[in-house]
Protein backbone atom coordinates (compact mmCIF):
# COMPACT_ATOMS: atom_id res chain seq x y z
CA UNK A 1 0.00 0.00 0.00
CA UNK A 2 1.23 3.41 -1.03
CA UNK A 3 2.20 5.55 2.09
CA UNK A 4 2.50 3.06 4.48
CA UNK A 5 5.90 2.81 5.89
CA UNK A 6 6.38 -1.00 6.33
CA UNK A 7 9.27 -3.23 7.98
CA UNK A 8 9.40 -6.09 5.94
CA UNK A 9 10.92 -9.67 7.21
CA UNK A 10 13.03 -11.25 5.16
CA UNK A 11 14.79 -14.51 5.93
CA UNK A 12 18.78 -14.83 5.21
CA UNK A 13 19.63 -16.71 2.31
CA UNK A 14 16.96 -14.53 0.22
CA UNK A 15 18.54 -10.97 0.71
CA UNK A 16 19.02 -10.73 -2.84
CA UNK A 17 15.31 -11.23 -3.34
CA UNK A 18 14.61 -8.86 -1.11
CA UNK A 19 17.15 -6.51 -3.46
CA UNK A 20 16.34 -6.96 -6.19
CA UNK A 21 12.40 -6.14 -5.71
CA UNK A 22 13.60 -2.75 -4.35
CA UNK A 23 15.22 -2.43 -7.25
CA UNK A 24 12.39 -3.56 -9.26
CA UNK A 25 9.87 -1.02 -7.54
CA UNK A 26 12.02 1.85 -7.28
CA UNK A 27 12.65 1.98 -3.84
CA UNK A 28 15.76 2.72 -1.71
CA UNK A 29 17.28 -0.29 -0.05
CA UNK A 30 15.16 0.00 3.39
CA UNK A 31 12.57 -1.25 5.48
CA UNK A 32 13.79 -5.11 6.02
CA UNK A 33 15.11 -6.76 8.98
CA UNK A 34 17.13 -9.98 8.15
CA UNK A 35 16.35 -12.66 10.25
CA UNK A 36 18.64 -15.92 10.03
CA UNK A 37 16.61 -18.80 8.16
CA UNK A 38 14.44 -20.59 8.59
CA UNK A 39 10.95 -19.59 10.53
CA UNK A 40 8.87 -22.56 9.88
CA UNK A 41 9.65 -25.87 11.69
CA UNK A 42 10.59 -24.31 14.95
CA UNK A 43 10.10 -24.79 18.47
CA UNK A 44 8.16 -21.64 19.83
CA UNK A 45 11.13 -20.54 21.78
CA UNK A 46 13.56 -20.51 18.99
CA UNK A 47 10.66 -18.45 17.28
CA UNK A 48 10.11 -15.67 20.01
CA UNK A 49 14.12 -15.80 20.13
CA UNK A 50 14.20 -14.52 16.56
CA UNK A 51 11.34 -12.46 16.74
CA UNK A 52 12.93 -10.62 20.13
CA UNK A 53 16.41 -9.96 18.46
CA UNK A 54 14.39 -9.09 14.96
CA UNK A 55 11.84 -6.38 17.63
CA UNK A 56 14.41 -2.96 18.16
CA UNK A 57 15.40 -3.27 14.51
CA UNK A 58 11.61 -3.45 13.48
CA UNK A 59 10.66 -0.66 15.55
CA UNK A 60 13.45 1.79 13.96
CA UNK A 61 12.48 0.98 10.23
CA UNK A 62 8.79 2.04 11.36
CA UNK A 63 9.84 5.24 13.20
CA UNK A 64 12.84 6.49 12.55
CA UNK A 65 14.00 8.63 9.24
CA UNK A 66 17.01 8.47 7.65
CA UNK A 67 18.86 9.65 4.30
CA UNK A 68 17.94 7.99 1.99
CA UNK A 69 19.25 7.79 -1.50
CA UNK A 70 17.50 10.06 -3.90
CA UNK A 71 18.07 8.14 -7.49
CA UNK A 72 16.87 4.82 -7.94
CA UNK A 73 19.51 1.87 -7.41
CA UNK A 74 21.66 0.42 -10.31
CA UNK A 75 21.36 -2.79 -12.18
CA UNK A 76 23.93 -5.08 -11.72
CA UNK A 77 23.91 -6.56 -14.67
CA UNK A 78 26.68 -5.15 -17.35
CA UNK A 79 26.49 -3.97 -20.38
CA UNK A 80 23.00 -3.44 -19.60
CA UNK A 81 22.24 -0.10 -21.32
CA UNK A 82 24.67 -1.32 -25.03
CA UNK A 83 22.61 -2.37 -28.25
CA UNK A 84 25.19 -3.70 -29.45
CA UNK A 85 28.33 -5.56 -27.99
CA UNK A 86 31.43 -6.31 -30.44
CA UNK A 87 32.99 -9.35 -29.58
CA UNK A 88 36.84 -9.97 -31.14
CA UNK A 89 39.03 -12.70 -31.61
CA UNK A 90 41.58 -14.77 -33.94
CA UNK A 91 39.31 -17.32 -34.78
CA UNK A 92 35.82 -17.99 -35.09
CA UNK A 93 36.43 -20.60 -31.93
CA UNK A 94 37.92 -17.85 -30.03
CA UNK A 95 34.64 -15.07 -30.78
CA UNK A 96 32.24 -18.57 -29.74
CA UNK A 97 34.23 -18.63 -26.96
CA UNK A 98 34.59 -14.95 -25.39
CA UNK A 99 30.48 -15.06 -26.13
CA UNK A 100 29.78 -18.13 -23.89
CA UNK A 101 32.18 -17.12 -21.50
CA UNK A 102 30.82 -13.65 -20.74
CA UNK A 103 27.37 -14.23 -21.33
CA UNK A 104 27.59 -17.17 -18.53
CA UNK A 105 29.48 -14.41 -16.41
CA UNK A 106 26.77 -11.70 -17.03
CA UNK A 107 24.25 -14.32 -16.42
CA UNK A 108 22.66 -13.97 -19.97
CA UNK A 109 22.61 -17.55 -20.55
CA UNK A 110 21.10 -21.40 -19.64
CA UNK A 111 24.26 -22.89 -19.51
CA UNK A 112 24.24 -23.93 -22.83
CA UNK A 113 26.55 -23.01 -25.97
CA UNK A 114 24.93 -19.86 -27.45
CA UNK A 115 24.34 -18.67 -31.36
CA UNK A 116 25.50 -15.38 -31.28
CA UNK A 117 22.98 -13.01 -32.09
CA UNK A 118 24.31 -10.87 -34.94
CA UNK A 119 22.33 -8.42 -36.70
CA UNK A 120 22.07 -10.27 -39.65
CA UNK A 121 20.55 -13.29 -37.62
CA UNK A 122 18.44 -10.83 -35.56
CA UNK A 123 16.89 -9.47 -38.83
CA UNK A 124 16.43 -12.87 -40.37
CA UNK A 125 14.38 -13.91 -36.98
CA UNK A 126 12.07 -11.09 -37.49
CA UNK A 127 11.04 -11.72 -41.31
CA UNK A 128 9.22 -14.78 -39.22
CA UNK A 129 6.55 -12.00 -38.33
CA UNK A 130 5.48 -8.79 -39.78
CA UNK A 131 5.11 -7.09 -36.55
CA UNK A 132 7.56 -4.35 -35.88
CA UNK A 133 10.58 -4.54 -33.57
CA UNK A 134 10.09 -1.91 -31.39
CA UNK A 135 6.35 -3.58 -30.70
CA UNK A 136 5.69 -4.76 -26.76
CA UNK A 137 4.78 -7.72 -26.66
CA UNK A 138 4.26 -8.37 -22.70
CA UNK A 139 6.54 -7.05 -19.91
CA UNK A 140 8.35 -10.73 -18.01
CA UNK A 141 9.18 -10.93 -14.95
CA UNK A 142 10.15 -10.55 -12.56
CA UNK A 143 11.47 -7.50 -13.36
CA UNK A 144 8.84 -6.75 -15.69
CA UNK A 145 11.04 -6.23 -18.61
CA UNK A 146 9.72 -5.02 -22.22
CA UNK A 147 9.40 -8.33 -24.48
CA UNK A 148 9.79 -6.34 -27.45
CA UNK A 149 9.66 -7.91 -30.59
CA UNK A 150 13.08 -7.76 -31.49
CA UNK A 151 14.29 -8.69 -28.05
CA UNK A 152 12.56 -11.97 -28.49
CA UNK A 153 14.24 -12.16 -31.70
CA UNK A 154 17.40 -11.88 -30.27
CA UNK A 155 16.85 -14.28 -27.89
CA UNK A 156 15.57 -16.48 -30.31
CA UNK A 157 18.62 -16.70 -32.13
CA UNK A 158 20.89 -17.39 -29.00
CA UNK A 159 18.67 -20.85 -28.75
CA UNK A 160 18.74 -21.60 -32.17
CA UNK A 161 15.11 -20.90 -33.51
CA UNK A 162 14.55 -20.62 -37.11
CA UNK A 163 12.27 -17.53 -38.42
CA UNK A 164 9.27 -19.74 -38.39
CA UNK A 165 9.41 -20.14 -34.87
CA UNK A 166 8.92 -16.78 -34.58
CA UNK A 167 4.93 -16.25 -34.77
CA UNK A 168 4.96 -19.27 -31.74
CA UNK A 169 7.60 -17.34 -29.84
CA UNK A 170 5.67 -14.40 -29.77
CA UNK A 171 2.13 -15.96 -28.79
CA UNK A 172 3.94 -18.01 -25.81
CA UNK A 173 5.35 -14.53 -24.39
CA UNK A 174 2.24 -13.01 -25.10
CA UNK A 175 0.27 -16.14 -22.89
CA UNK A 176 3.19 -16.04 -20.21
CA UNK A 177 2.46 -12.30 -19.70
CA UNK A 178 -1.20 -12.94 -19.01
CA UNK A 179 -2.42 -11.97 -15.40
CA UNK A 180 -4.11 -15.26 -15.49
CA UNK A 181 -0.76 -17.15 -16.06
CA UNK A 182 0.82 -15.32 -12.91
CA UNK A 183 4.18 -15.60 -13.81
CA UNK A 184 4.94 -12.91 -10.88
CA UNK A 185 4.33 -15.79 -8.77
CA UNK A 186 5.50 -18.97 -10.61
CA UNK A 187 8.51 -17.37 -11.77
CA UNK A 188 9.82 -16.92 -8.57
CA UNK A 189 8.50 -19.87 -6.50
CA UNK A 190 10.49 -21.98 -4.27
CA UNK A 191 8.80 -25.00 -6.40
CA UNK A 192 10.33 -25.78 -10.11
CA UNK A 193 8.13 -24.22 -12.16
CA UNK A 194 8.54 -24.70 -16.04
CA UNK A 195 6.60 -23.35 -18.91
CA UNK A 196 4.91 -26.21 -20.79
CA UNK A 197 4.28 -24.80 -24.35
CA UNK A 198 1.96 -26.73 -26.72
CA UNK A 199 1.37 -25.98 -29.92
CA UNK A 200 -1.88 -26.39 -32.13
CA UNK A 201 -2.73 -25.83 -35.64
CA UNK A 202 -0.77 -26.24 -39.29
CA UNK A 203 1.84 -23.50 -37.64
CA UNK A 204 3.08 -26.69 -35.64
CA UNK A 205 3.72 -28.40 -39.16
CA UNK A 206 5.34 -25.51 -40.62
CA UNK A 207 7.84 -25.45 -37.72
CA UNK A 208 8.50 -28.99 -37.89
CA UNK A 209 7.26 -29.36 -34.37
CA UNK A 210 7.33 -33.32 -32.92
CA UNK A 211 4.06 -34.41 -32.03
CA UNK A 212 4.88 -38.51 -31.87
CA UNK A 213 7.62 -40.42 -30.49
CA UNK A 214 9.66 -38.85 -27.63
CA UNK A 215 7.35 -35.80 -27.69
CA UNK A 216 9.10 -34.54 -24.40
CA UNK A 217 12.58 -36.01 -25.86
CA UNK A 218 15.03 -34.59 -27.45
CA UNK A 219 15.74 -34.34 -31.31
CA UNK A 220 13.52 -31.85 -33.22
CA UNK A 221 15.24 -28.83 -33.47
CA UNK A 222 11.83 -27.01 -33.04
CA UNK A 223 11.10 -28.67 -29.93
CA UNK A 224 14.53 -28.06 -28.49
CA UNK A 225 15.01 -23.90 -29.04
CA UNK A 226 11.63 -23.16 -29.06
CA UNK A 227 11.08 -23.86 -25.32
CA UNK A 228 15.10 -22.41 -25.07
CA UNK A 229 13.90 -19.54 -25.92
CA UNK A 230 11.61 -19.14 -23.66
CA UNK A 231 13.13 -19.71 -20.97
CA UNK A 232 16.07 -17.41 -22.48
CA UNK A 233 13.28 -14.77 -22.60
CA UNK A 234 12.29 -14.83 -18.82
CA UNK A 235 16.43 -14.59 -18.25
CA UNK A 236 17.22 -11.81 -20.70
CA UNK A 237 13.97 -10.37 -20.95
CA UNK A 238 12.70 -11.12 -17.32
CA UNK A 239 15.88 -10.97 -15.79
CA UNK A 240 15.46 -14.41 -13.48
CA UNK A 241 18.20 -16.31 -11.89
CA UNK A 242 18.84 -18.44 -9.47
CA UNK A 243 19.23 -16.78 -6.17
CA UNK A 244 18.87 -13.91 -7.26
CA UNK A 245 14.72 -13.67 -7.87
CA UNK A 246 14.60 -17.46 -8.87
CA UNK A 247 14.28 -19.11 -5.51
CA UNK A 248 13.48 -22.50 -6.76
CA UNK A 249 14.65 -24.96 -4.26
CA UNK A 250 15.32 -27.74 -6.41
CA UNK A 251 14.48 -26.50 -10.35
CA UNK A 252 13.58 -29.11 -12.94
CA UNK A 253 15.07 -30.42 -16.35
CA UNK A 254 11.83 -28.54 -17.99
CA UNK A 255 13.16 -25.28 -16.87
CA UNK A 256 15.50 -25.61 -19.90
CA UNK A 257 12.73 -26.22 -22.66
CA UNK A 258 9.40 -27.82 -23.09
CA UNK A 259 7.44 -27.10 -26.37
CA UNK A 260 5.69 -30.18 -27.61
CA UNK A 261 2.59 -29.83 -30.17
CA UNK A 262 -0.83 -32.33 -29.99
CA UNK A 263 -0.96 -35.61 -31.87
CA UNK A 264 -4.03 -33.95 -34.08
CA UNK A 265 -3.58 -36.46 -36.80
CA UNK A 266 -3.86 -39.55 -34.37
CA UNK A 267 -6.08 -37.83 -31.82
CA UNK A 268 -9.80 -38.88 -32.42
CA UNK A 269 -11.00 -36.11 -30.43
CA UNK A 270 -11.02 -31.86 -31.15
CA UNK A 271 -8.36 -30.15 -30.37
CA UNK A 272 -6.90 -28.27 -27.30
CA UNK A 273 -7.13 -25.64 -29.41
CA UNK A 274 -11.12 -26.23 -30.39
CA UNK A 275 -11.83 -26.99 -27.25
CA UNK A 276 -10.16 -23.55 -26.09
CA UNK A 277 -12.93 -22.03 -28.32
CA UNK A 278 -10.76 -21.34 -31.17
CA UNK A 279 -12.07 -21.82 -34.79
CA UNK A 280 -11.01 -25.50 -36.27
CA UNK A 281 -7.11 -25.04 -38.32
CA UNK A 282 -6.12 -21.97 -36.31
CA UNK A 283 -2.63 -21.98 -34.87
CA UNK A 284 -2.38 -21.37 -31.16
CA UNK A 285 0.23 -21.55 -28.43
CA UNK A 286 -1.17 -22.42 -25.15
CA UNK A 287 1.51 -22.14 -22.27
CA UNK A 288 0.84 -23.63 -18.32
CA UNK A 289 2.98 -23.49 -15.49
CA UNK A 290 4.00 -26.95 -14.86
CA UNK A 291 5.33 -28.47 -11.69
CA UNK A 292 6.21 -31.61 -12.01
CA UNK A 293 5.39 -34.44 -14.39
CA UNK A 294 4.15 -38.26 -14.11
CA UNK A 295 3.80 -41.28 -15.82
CA UNK A 296 1.28 -43.77 -16.04
CA UNK A 297 1.58 -47.05 -17.69
CA UNK A 298 -0.73 -49.91 -18.57
CA UNK A 299 0.14 -53.72 -19.36
CA UNK A 300 -3.10 -54.12 -21.29
CA UNK A 301 -6.57 -54.35 -21.01
CA UNK A 302 -9.26 -52.81 -23.30
CA UNK A 303 -11.90 -50.84 -20.90
CA UNK A 304 -11.34 -47.41 -19.99
CA UNK A 305 -10.62 -48.44 -16.50
CA UNK A 306 -7.49 -50.09 -17.62
CA UNK A 307 -6.25 -46.60 -19.15
CA UNK A 308 -7.46 -44.08 -16.95
CA UNK A 309 -6.78 -45.41 -13.13
CA UNK A 310 -3.52 -45.57 -13.25
CA UNK A 311 -3.02 -42.01 -14.43
CA UNK A 312 -5.32 -40.94 -11.59
CA UNK A 313 -3.76 -43.10 -9.22
CA UNK A 314 0.02 -41.78 -10.46
CA UNK A 315 -1.58 -38.39 -9.66
CA UNK A 316 -2.97 -39.06 -6.14
CA UNK A 317 0.22 -40.48 -5.27
CA UNK A 318 1.65 -36.67 -4.95
CA UNK A 319 2.29 -34.81 -1.91
CA UNK A 320 2.46 -31.35 -2.47
CA UNK A 321 0.35 -28.16 -2.14
CA UNK A 322 -0.33 -28.66 -5.79
CA UNK A 323 -2.04 -31.97 -5.47
CA UNK A 324 -5.04 -30.51 -2.53
CA UNK A 325 -5.38 -26.62 -4.25
CA UNK A 326 -8.73 -27.30 -6.31
CA UNK A 327 -7.81 -24.83 -8.72
CA UNK A 328 -4.36 -26.01 -9.79
CA UNK A 329 -5.03 -27.65 -13.50
CA UNK A 330 -3.72 -31.06 -14.77
CA UNK A 331 -3.05 -31.36 -18.56
CA UNK A 332 -3.06 -35.29 -19.30
CA UNK A 333 -1.09 -36.49 -22.07
CA UNK A 334 -2.44 -39.48 -23.98
CA UNK A 335 -0.90 -41.54 -26.60
CA UNK A 336 -2.76 -42.55 -29.58
CA UNK A 337 -3.60 -45.68 -28.37
CA UNK A 338 -5.09 -44.55 -25.40
CA UNK A 339 -7.02 -42.03 -26.93
CA UNK A 340 -8.71 -44.24 -29.80
CA UNK A 341 -9.34 -46.75 -26.61
CA UNK A 342 -11.33 -44.49 -24.71
CA UNK A 343 -12.83 -43.03 -27.97
CA UNK A 344 -13.74 -46.70 -29.54
CA UNK A 345 -15.75 -46.82 -26.01
CA UNK A 346 -17.62 -44.35 -26.04
CA UNK A 347 -15.42 -41.59 -24.15
CA UNK A 348 -15.22 -38.01 -25.43
CA UNK A 349 -12.58 -35.49 -24.02
CA UNK A 350 -15.31 -34.27 -21.53
CA UNK A 351 -15.87 -37.92 -20.28
CA UNK A 352 -12.23 -38.32 -19.62
CA UNK A 353 -11.92 -34.94 -17.50
CA UNK A 354 -15.22 -36.08 -15.76
CA UNK A 355 -13.32 -39.14 -14.95
CA UNK A 356 -10.17 -38.10 -13.91
CA UNK A 357 -12.24 -35.41 -11.58
CA UNK A 358 -14.16 -38.38 -10.09
CA UNK A 359 -11.27 -40.94 -9.52
CA UNK A 360 -8.63 -38.55 -8.37
CA UNK A 361 -9.48 -37.96 -4.84
CA UNK A 362 -7.66 -38.09 -1.54
CA UNK A 363 -8.49 -39.38 1.75
CA UNK A 364 -9.76 -37.14 4.37
CA UNK A 365 -6.19 -38.55 6.89
CA UNK A 366 -3.88 -38.01 4.28
CA UNK A 367 -5.60 -34.40 2.90
CA UNK A 368 -5.50 -33.13 6.34
CA UNK A 369 -1.98 -34.61 6.81
CA UNK A 370 -1.22 -32.19 3.46
CA UNK A 371 -2.99 -29.68 4.92
CA UNK A 372 -0.84 -29.18 7.80
CA UNK A 373 2.06 -28.38 5.37
CA UNK A 374 0.34 -26.46 3.13
CA UNK A 375 -0.26 -22.34 3.66
CA UNK A 376 -3.68 -22.60 3.33
CA UNK A 377 -6.44 -24.09 5.97
CA UNK A 378 -8.47 -26.81 5.61
CA UNK A 379 -11.69 -24.41 6.21
CA UNK A 380 -9.97 -22.23 3.26
CA UNK A 381 -10.44 -24.77 0.76
CA UNK A 382 -13.86 -26.33 1.61
CA UNK A 383 -14.97 -23.28 0.54
CA UNK A 384 -14.49 -24.71 -3.54
CA UNK A 385 -15.68 -28.33 -2.54
CA UNK A 386 -19.28 -28.88 -2.77
CA UNK A 387 -20.43 -31.14 0.09
CA UNK A 388 -16.79 -31.18 1.91
CA UNK A 389 -16.88 -33.22 4.85
CA UNK A 390 -13.88 -34.71 7.16
CA UNK A 391 -15.75 -36.99 8.65
CA UNK A 392 -13.49 -40.63 8.49
CA UNK A 393 -13.91 -42.38 5.45
CA UNK A 394 -14.50 -39.03 3.41
CA UNK A 395 -12.64 -38.34 0.49
CA UNK A 396 -11.60 -34.69 -1.09
CA UNK A 397 -11.17 -34.31 -4.81
CA UNK A 398 -8.02 -32.54 -6.23
CA UNK A 399 -9.85 -30.56 -8.67
CA UNK A 400 -12.42 -28.32 -8.27
CA UNK A 401 -14.22 -29.31 -11.11
CA UNK A 402 -13.24 -31.51 -14.47
CA UNK A 403 -12.88 -27.82 -15.99
CA UNK A 404 -9.41 -27.80 -14.24
CA UNK A 405 -8.54 -30.83 -16.20
CA UNK A 406 -7.11 -30.45 -20.20
CA UNK A 407 -6.65 -33.59 -22.13
CA UNK A 408 -4.67 -33.42 -25.37
CA UNK A 409 -3.38 -36.55 -27.49
CA UNK A 410 0.51 -36.51 -28.14
CA UNK A 411 3.75 -39.15 -28.14
CA UNK A 412 3.51 -42.85 -29.91
CA UNK A 413 1.37 -45.10 -29.76
CA UNK A 414 1.95 -47.43 -26.58
CA UNK A 415 1.14 -48.21 -22.80
CA UNK A 416 2.26 -45.13 -21.57
CA UNK A 417 0.55 -41.58 -20.82
CA UNK A 418 2.05 -38.56 -18.81
CA UNK A 419 0.43 -35.81 -16.89
CA UNK A 420 1.50 -32.42 -15.76
CA UNK A 421 0.56 -30.86 -13.06
CA UNK A 422 0.26 -27.20 -12.83
CA UNK A 423 0.04 -24.75 -10.35
CA UNK A 424 0.11 -20.86 -9.09
CA UNK A 425 -1.62 -19.78 -12.67
CA UNK A 426 -3.92 -21.04 -15.48
CA UNK A 427 -3.50 -22.75 -18.66
CA UNK A 428 -3.44 -19.86 -21.29
CA UNK A 429 -3.65 -19.78 -25.19
CA UNK A 430 -2.88 -17.37 -27.79
CA UNK A 431 -3.42 -16.91 -31.35
CA UNK A 432 -0.36 -17.17 -33.63
CA UNK A 433 0.28 -13.40 -35.42
CA UNK A 434 0.90 -13.33 -38.95
CA UNK B 1 49.06 -9.98 -32.85
CA UNK B 2 46.72 -8.09 -34.17
CA UNK B 3 42.74 -9.43 -33.76
CA UNK B 4 41.35 -9.69 -36.99
CA UNK B 5 37.70 -10.89 -36.54
CA UNK B 6 34.79 -9.50 -34.42
CA UNK B 7 31.39 -10.03 -34.63
CA UNK B 8 28.84 -7.44 -33.56
CA UNK B 9 25.38 -9.11 -31.31
CA UNK B 10 22.61 -7.22 -30.29
CA UNK B 11 21.94 -7.15 -26.39
CA UNK B 12 19.67 -9.71 -25.31
CA UNK B 13 18.66 -7.57 -22.38
CA UNK B 14 15.04 -6.00 -21.58
CA UNK B 15 14.48 -2.95 -21.42
CA UNK B 16 13.68 -1.83 -17.47
CA UNK B 17 11.45 0.92 -16.60
CA UNK B 18 11.45 1.77 -13.05
CA UNK B 19 10.25 5.06 -11.19
CA UNK B 20 12.19 6.51 -8.11
CA UNK B 21 9.59 6.05 -5.49
CA UNK B 22 9.94 7.76 -2.13
CA UNK B 23 9.69 5.92 1.25
CA UNK B 24 7.01 7.01 3.09
CA UNK B 25 7.11 9.24 6.10
CA UNK B 26 7.95 7.17 9.15
CA UNK B 27 5.35 6.94 11.92
CA UNK B 28 6.65 9.31 15.14
CA UNK B 29 5.83 7.51 17.65
CA UNK B 30 3.77 4.21 17.73
CA UNK B 31 1.81 5.00 20.67
CA UNK B 32 -1.66 4.81 19.73
CA UNK B 33 -1.11 3.79 16.06
CA UNK B 34 -2.45 0.97 13.64
CA UNK B 35 -0.38 -1.75 13.15
CA UNK B 36 -1.05 -3.74 10.31
CA UNK B 37 0.92 -6.77 11.11
CA UNK B 38 0.47 -9.36 7.53
CA UNK B 39 1.99 -12.75 6.96
CA UNK B 40 2.31 -14.93 4.04
CA UNK B 41 0.44 -17.89 5.42
CA UNK B 42 4.12 -20.18 5.75
CA UNK B 43 4.59 -21.43 8.93
CA UNK B 44 6.26 -19.69 11.31
CA UNK B 45 5.17 -15.91 9.77
CA UNK B 46 2.10 -15.91 11.97
CA UNK B 47 3.47 -17.23 15.05
CA UNK B 48 6.81 -14.74 14.60
CA UNK B 49 4.31 -11.54 14.38
CA UNK B 50 2.42 -12.78 17.33
CA UNK B 51 5.40 -12.40 19.48
CA UNK B 52 6.44 -8.78 18.03
CA UNK B 53 2.57 -7.97 18.81
CA UNK B 54 3.18 -8.99 22.27
CA UNK B 55 5.85 -6.73 22.45
CA UNK B 56 4.51 -3.80 20.87
CA UNK B 57 1.42 -3.80 23.49
CA UNK B 58 3.98 -4.11 26.34
CA UNK B 59 5.80 -0.91 25.23
CA UNK B 60 3.15 1.20 23.33
CA UNK B 61 -0.04 2.22 24.57
CA UNK B 62 -3.14 1.89 22.69
CA UNK B 63 -1.33 0.50 19.84
CA UNK B 64 -3.79 -1.54 17.74
CA UNK B 65 -3.41 -4.01 15.30
CA UNK B 66 -5.16 -5.05 12.10
CA UNK B 67 -3.85 -9.14 11.86
CA UNK B 68 -4.23 -10.12 7.59
CA UNK B 69 -2.87 -13.52 6.38
CA UNK B 70 -2.34 -13.40 2.59
CA UNK B 71 -1.12 -16.30 0.54
CA UNK B 72 0.95 -16.14 -2.27
CA UNK B 73 -0.80 -16.17 -5.98
CA UNK B 74 -3.96 -15.07 -4.36
CA UNK B 75 -4.85 -11.67 -6.83
CA UNK B 76 -7.84 -12.31 -6.57
CA UNK B 77 -8.40 -11.49 -3.51
CA UNK B 78 -6.32 -8.20 -3.45
CA UNK B 79 -9.18 -5.72 -3.35
CA UNK B 80 -10.44 -7.85 -0.03
CA UNK B 81 -7.21 -7.02 1.43
CA UNK B 82 -6.32 -3.56 0.55
CA UNK B 83 -9.54 -2.91 1.89
CA UNK B 84 -8.73 -4.99 5.15
CA UNK B 85 -5.63 -2.71 5.75
CA UNK B 86 -7.59 0.91 4.91
CA UNK B 87 -6.63 2.54 8.16
CA UNK B 88 -3.33 1.40 8.91
CA UNK B 89 -0.55 3.47 9.95
CA UNK B 90 2.60 1.42 9.37
CA UNK B 91 3.04 -2.04 8.44
CA UNK B 92 5.11 -5.13 9.40
CA UNK B 93 5.21 -8.47 6.61
CA UNK B 94 6.44 -11.44 7.76
CA UNK B 95 7.42 -14.09 5.53
CA UNK B 96 7.60 -17.84 7.02
CA UNK B 97 9.34 -20.47 5.76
Amino acid sequence: MENIPTASVVCSGFETVAKNECRRLGMPEIGWVLVEYPIAGLEPTDIENKARLAYSTIVDILTKDRDYPKALPQSDSPGKTKQTIRLTGDSVNEILEKLNASFNKFRWSDGLPLVPPTVEAVNEMLSGVSLRPDHVVGLLYPNQGKATVEKIAINGVMAGCKPDYMPILVAAIKAITTREYNQETNLLSTGGFFPVVVVNGPIAKKAGINAARNVFGPGWRANATIGRAVRLMIINIGESWPDYNDMSVMGHPGKYTCCIAENEESSPWPSLSEELGYPKGASTVTVMPGLFMGYSGTSGGSNPEDVLQPLCDQLCSTNSTSSIVPWAQTLAVLNPIHAKMLHKAGFSKQDVKQYIFENTRHSIEKYLRMVKVAVYSPGELAKFHKNFSTWPGSTVPMHGSPDRIRVIVAGAEGTQSVFIRGFHGDMVSCEVPT
Amino acid sequence: MEKRLFVDILNPRGEVETQYRKPAPRVSDLKGKTIGLIDNKKAGGREFLEIIKALLEKNYLGIKFVDLSKAFGEKYRMKNYIDQLRGIEAAIYSTGD
